[in-house]
């Protein structure tokens, strides 16, 4: 068992999303704690200022720097490089989930339009991080589905 | 001791004439005194002078006493010193050559020494006068003691006649160089078996070409080597070694002059040089006839040529002696008169071949020839064979110095062929008037400067509407006064004097006919007409109406023109209407970019609000549905299936953008393992609905992995969402190579991949077994089939891409076949 709370930081232009985030944290009811950033711009100020979280969950499409330009990043920076990174989009295309794998991202949730579904994928996510710790996941568990 | 008898001059006996004139000398008033008291030496000395044979004289004394021998006396010659000068004082005696002698005297008396001479001209007086007297002698003392010469003995000899010979010799020598300089032909003379030029006149360097400083003292073949090559040389070793001459007659000797290696003919002789019985040398004596010899070859040319040009010619020649009627010819004058060229026969013989009728012909020309000196007629000869011939005889008369005509030399000539010739000519110029007169063009043949009207044909008189009498004969300007004046006369002159042709195509002309004046074209010509001679005699003129033709011409060259502007406007409508399809074209495909990136773009964006739509509605239901009435649960519902829909359409609109415009990477793979993987993804609804897939045949293809499976998977989804109601869907596939030249629609030089996909569900009609494939395409109602009609065209999309084509077949309940075709390579 875990002694302290994991520490989830959320990058989401979208407040919708944020809320049904957050709805779905409270619901599951886990040792969890969330911050939220509005851009990749935020983003990664924040981890350049703050403590770093132990996940980070990425949107794709943001303004000023979008996910993608963000992972990069993250991954090229030593200190933040070992964050796990769980991709969070509305989108679903192979290419780029495939892309997404190769720089070094650990998961990818499409967004659900189901609430329930919603919250089971989070918490799956969660518990592979949590389990999985500094490593990093296969390619056939990169992408968190539901059966 | 005889002599002491002889009163004691025993010295002085004997000596012929001299001794007896010495013994009866009165010697008794000289200084010697009487000879019996002369000195011992004088006396022997004496003794041996008169005895002698040898001229000999002696000077004795101071006073050099003079005392000679018979042998002497011929050099005193005959009115000369002899005898007077016997017992003579020296000084005396000699008196012309005192100058000479005295000195010579005086060196053998001072000092004992003997001299010697030879060949010394001495001139002495004998003979009536001073003679040139060459002499070979010496002065020799005879001494009285041992210390003291008293006289000068000399021994002489003449040798005037000797030089004489000699200088006679040297001059005939000399006059013989001369000779052999100033020769007309070469002469050189080589010494010893090098042949070194010792000699060589101007004519010999002339004919060598070279200088004299060239050639003098060096072995001649040194000097030209070029001889040494031709046969030169051995002519002379010849010469040198039998001594017999060697000559030659227009020999050919190639030699170098003037820088250039020329070759000359040479008469030449060698003849040996004898020294002491020895050939020593070689005398050539050679003229250069190379002229005569070109000019002689020249004439030979030209007598070769012109037997040539005679034999060509077919000339026979002859030559008759006017005395005795004898005929010398050549063998081809025989065969004029039909013999062999070898047949031999009198001038009589050969006359009685003359045509009866021609011999007054033949008797007139020798009579005129008597007065020109030529002859020339033309006669016929009757062969032995009966056929005739006709023949032009040519001949120059000769004549005695006396003027009386002595021979003729002539030519004869078959001239048949000619003859027929001319016959020919006159046939084929009637034949040619008759043509004229017969042809359907209008001619008229105009004679001489005066254009006289000489033939006019019937197409022309009717052209002119004249008859012939009022034509031919006359002056073609006196027929026709209008046409003075115009260009017509000045062409036909023209014509006349050039014997240039004139013709004009479709030229304007007006004619005067029963029905008025009328434009005609005509297409006219102006040909000369040549005599023998190159000069133009007459002008044809051809006149040949083409009006008809040049209507017809103009009728299609106006329509011709109609088609080429309709035809020209035709084509600008179709170039404007194929641009403005291009641009239709261009628009369309600009279109079609901007829908599949809208389709791709909005259908992504839209996922998120109707994702949004679809997590709020599940909140709700999962919250506060329990507190909507029944209806509003039941519209809740329908909200939930309309969201549901939307999203289906939305990927499927999404992938089917996505087959537009995703990467295109083929690769090799089974078709097998690619339904398996199908099957994996839909194996809840394949398990629902009980369905059998089979693979009866499969085999590799080559195709875009995730697209291919996309397209497989639609088609099975399609086969089991249509699955009849009172069956288990069964679906087959099979797949087999075939070459595209059995396919249609196929490309003949390529393999396909032909894969069947059939199923047992409800079919449908055969004429939608192409619309089927159209994007959002339905042919059933929402409620019965859900699809957005996306499907299939998703299919046909995904075909299209790898290069192939599909068709569909079907019947309603009879179940459906898609039939796919994708290119091996």
């Amino acid at each position: 068992m875990r002694t302290s709370a994991t520490h989830i930081l959320l990058a989401d232009d979208d407040t919708d999303d944020c809320l049904f985030f957050k709805d779905a944290l409270e619901e599951l009811a886990l040792s969890v704690t969330l911050t939220t950033v509005r851009d990749g711009v935020e983003l990664m100020r924040h981890l350049s200022t703050q403590v770093l979280p132990d996940v980070i969950f990425l949107d794709l499409n943001m303004p000023r720097k979008n996910g993608y330009e963000c992972l990069t990043e993250i991954k090229l920076n030593a200190k933040l490089a070992t964050i796990p990174v769980v991709v969070y989009s509305t989108s679903f295309e192979p290419e780029v989930v495939d892309l997404l794998f190769e720089k070094g991202a650990s998961h990818y949730i499409r967004k659900p339009g189901d609430f329930s579904r919603l919250k089971a994928v989070i918490h799956k996510a969660i518990l592979a991080i949590q389990s999985a710790g500094k490593e990093r996941g296969s390619r056939e568990k990169f992408v968190i589905q539901l059966l | 001791m005889k002599t002491e008898s002889m009163n004691g001059i025993w010295f002085l006996e004997g000596g012929g004439e001299m001794g007896e004139l010495t013994r009866q000398k009165d010697w008794t008033n000289t200084s010697l005194g009487p000879p019996e008291h002369w000195p011992r030496s004088l006396q022997i000395t004496l003794s041996i002078l008169l005895n002698s044979k040898f001229p000999m004289f002696l000077w004795w004394g101071p006073e050099l006493i003079c005392f000679y021998n018979d042998a002497y006396r011929p050099s005193l010659g005959i009115e000369g010193k002899h005898p007077s000068i016997l017992g003579m004082e020296a000084k005396s005696a000699w008196t012309e050559i005192w100058d000479i002698i005295k000195p010579l005297i005086d060196k053998v008396v001072e000092k004992g020494e003997s001299i010697w001479f030879e060949d010394l001209l001495v001139p002495i007086y004998r003979n009536g006068k001073i003679e040139d007297v060459y002499w070979t002698f010496s002065y020799s003392p005879v001494y009285e003691t041992a210390a003291r010469v008293e006289g000068v003995l000399v021994t002489c000899t003449e040798t005037t006649t000797k030089i004489n010979i000699k200088r006679q010799l040297e001059e005939s020598e000399r006059k013989l160089r001369l000779v052999i300089s100033q020769a007309p032909i070469a002469i050189g003379i080589f010494r010893g078996r090098e042949y070194v030029t010792e000699l060589a006149n101007s004519k010999a360097l002339e004919l060598w070409g070279r200088s004299e400083e060239e050639v003098m003292n060096k072995p001649i073949l040194d000097v030209m080597p070029e001889l040494k090559s031709q046969n030169i040389k051995d002519f002379l070793d010849e010469v040198y070694c039998t001594g017999k001459t060697f000559s030659a007659i227009e020999h050919p000797v190639q030699m170098l002059r003037n820088n250039k290696l020329e070759t000359a003919y040479v008469n030449f002789s060698f003849d040996a040089l004898y020294h002491q019985g020895n050939v020593d040398g070689i005398m050539a004596v050679g003229s250069e006839v190379t002229e005569q010899v070109m000019a002689r070859k020249h004439i030979e040319a030209n007598e070769e040529k012109l037997n040539i040009v005679i034999n060509a010619s077919e000339l026979g020649t002859w030559e008759l002696d006017l005395d005795t009627y004898e005929l010398t010819y050549s063998g081809k004058y025989a065969s004029v008169f039909g013999y062999r060229e070898d047949a031999a026969l009198t001038h009589a013989e050969f006359l009685k071949h003359m045509h009866p009728d021609d011999l007054p012909v033949r008797e007139k020309a020798f009579k005129d020839a008597l007065q020109s000196g030529y002859i020339q007629y033309q006669g016929r000869l009757i062969w032995n064979d009966n056929s005739v011939h006709w023949f032009l005889c040519r001949g120059k008369l000769f004549f005695t110095e006396e003027g009386k005509p002595s021979k003729m030399i002539g030519t004869i000539q078959d001239i048949t062929p000619d003859k027929s010739y001319q016959q020919n000519l006159e046939q084929s110029e009637r034949r040619f008037r008759n043509f004229i007169m017969q042809s359907p063009t209008a001619t008229v043949i105009l004679r001489g400067a005066d254009q006289v009207i000489e033939v006019v044909n019937g197409a022309m008189l009717k052209r002119w509407n004249k008859s012939e009498d009022q034509m031919v004969g006359k002056k073609f300007l006196d027929v026709f006064p209008e046409i003075k004046g115009t260009r017509i006369p000045v062409l036909l002159n023209t014509v006349f004097k050039t014997g240039k042709p004139y013709r004009e195509i479709e030229s304007v002309s007006y004619i005067q006919d029963a029905d008025g004046r009328r434009t005609r074209y005509v297409d006219f010509e102006y040909s000369p007409l040549f005599e023998g001679n190159g000069k133009v005699s007459a002008i044809i003129a051809t006149v040949s109406d083409v009006t008809e033709r040049v209507e017809a011409r103009k009728q299609i060259e106006e329509s011709e023109n109609q088609l080429r502007i309709l035809s020209s406007s035709l084509e600008k409508k179709v170039s404007e209407r194929t641009t403005e399809l291009e641009h239709k074209n261009t628009d369309l495909e600009k279109m079609n970019k901007e829908l599949q990136s809208f389709a791709y773009i909005s259908s992504h964006d839209l996922q998120e609000p109707l994702r949004k739509i679809q997590t709020f509605a599940s909140r709700l239901l999962e919250t506060e549905f329990e507190s909507l009435s029944t209806k509003g649960k039941d519209q809740f519902r329908r909200m939930q299936l309309a969201a549901e829909r939307m999203q289906t359409l939305i990927d499927d609109l999404l992938t089917y953008s996505r087959t537009n415009t995703a990467e295109r990477k083929f690769e090799k793979g089974e078709l097998k393992a690619i339904v398996d993987e199908v099957r994996e993804d839909l194996k809840e609804e394949i398990k629902e609905s009980q369905a059998t897939i089979e693979v009866t045949e499969a085999c590799e293809v080559n195709v875009i992995s995730f697209q291919f499976r996309q397209l497989m998977q639609n088609l099975i989804g399609n086969a089991l969402k249509f699955a009849h109601p009172d069956r288990r869907p069964w679906i087959t596939i099979k797949s087999r190579i075939e070459d595209g030249i059995n396919l249609q629609q196929a490309d003949p030089v390529k393999s396909y991949c032909h894969i069947t996909l059939s199923d047992n569900g409800i079919g449908f009609e055969p004429e939608y077994n192409e619309r089927i494939f159209d994007l959002f395409q339905r042919l059933h109602g929402r409620n019965e089939y859900r699809g957005t009609g996306i499907g299939l065209a998703i299919v046909k999309k995904i075909v299209e891409n790898h290069y192939g084509f599909i068709t569909a077949k079907g019947s309603p309940g009879q179940g459906a076949t898609f039939e796919i075709f994708i290119p091996v390579n």
